[in-house]
């Protein structure tokens, strides 16, 4: 029997523990593109891209900060890393009006 | 074996006919001499919906792009844009413009998402048995194909602001009506100025390939 609460009570801290880590991952990452979004328009790119390239490492599948991150690029006229993201962007994206955006972006950049 | 290849080919053909469709590329009559043209007067453009000076600044684009390209640039006529051709040209084009969107404050939604986008995993497994006679060696193949359909998490939303500009050109012979040239298109950025300023590049860009210049 006291093996079994002692096996209960264990169970419960792992499940407890591993929900609370995911909580912190998350309101890391949200935290980052907050600051990020603060210092886009602000006018501060480059500490906003550092900002979304932090939140990137915890969720590197999101694919509107791919597109934020090319839309900076952009801005920074750092064409080959703006086509970069966009392509990244595409590959993570099931938004048909990301994804169609996405492709205007790289015709313009690509010059066709 | 051929016949996948030919079925291959196809699908591929169809792929790049529909894409190409799908394309925006400019609407252009064909039958129309642009050799024989001696200017494109730019005519005004109205503002967008509650953005005064939104078609100046434009026509000011466009102007200022028209020049960057190498064509000679003049605004005697009532301050409207002239660029000047072929001297030797007969035809006069007016150039319209119509602002479909300008807009700097629009707010997007950026879910923290997590997008799985499935995936297709193929398995080929190859065996063979012999009975000792390497003649009569039996081969197997079997291919086992597994799909994943993907999935979506999502948690809270963030928003910020992002620049749209969107436009809508078109190309007139002045003497006989005739529309020559027509194109809409439209960019997003973070940027009102540097987004309106990519649009008159892109659409004087494709006006320029039309006089070879």
């Amino acid at each position: 029997m006291k093996n079994i609460i002692k096996l209960i009570r264990s169970s419960l801290i792992i499940i407890i523990t591993s929900i609370s880590l995911s909580i912190f991952a998350y309101g890391q990452s949200e935290d980052h593109l907050k600051r990020a979004i603060s210092a886009m328009e602000t006018g501060l790119f480059d500490e906003s891209l550092k900002q979304l390239n932090l939140a990137l490492s915890d969720n590197p599948k999101n694919a509107q900060v791919h597109k934020l991150i090319a839309l900076l690029y952009e801005a920074l006229e750092k064409k080959e890393k703006a086509i970069k993201a966009w392509n990244d962007c595409i590959r993570y994206s099931k938004d048909q009006s990301i994804i169609k955006e996405a492709k205007i972006h790289l015709n313009y950049l690509n010059g066709i | 074996m051929e016949f996948r290849l030919f079925k291959k080919a196809i699908y591929f053909f169809l792929i790049l006919l529909y894409s190409n469709n799908c394309s925006h590329a400019p609407a252009i009559n064909e039958t129309y001499d642009f050799s024989l043209v001696n200017t494109i007067n730019i005519d005004k453009i109205a503002d967008y919906p509650k953005r005064p000076g939104s078609g100046q600044i434009m026509e000011d684009n466009l102007s200022f792009i028209f020049m960057k390209n190498g064509f000679n640039v003049s605004q005697i006529m009532s301050n409207n844009t002239v660029i000047n051709l072929n001297d030797e040209g007969e035809n006069n084009l007016s150039l319209s413009c119509t602002l479909t969107e300008y807009t700097d404050r629009e707010t997007i939604l950026i879910p923290y998402r997590v997008e799985d986008r499935g995936s297709i995993e193929t398995t080929i497994t190859q065996s063979s048995e012999s009975n000792g006679d390497d003649q009569n060696a039996i081969a197997t193949t079997s291919t086992t194909t597994t799909t994943d359909g993907g999935s979506i998490q999502e948690s809270r939303k963030l928003e910020y602001t992002q620049a749209r500009v969107g436009m809508i050109l078109k190309l007139k012979d002045e003497k006989t009506g005739l529309l020559v040239w027509t194109h809409s298109y439209w960019y997003s950025g973070i940027e009102l100025s540097s987004t309106a300023q990519i649009c008159a590049r892109n659409s004087v860009g494709l006006i320029s390939k039309l006089f070879n210049n």
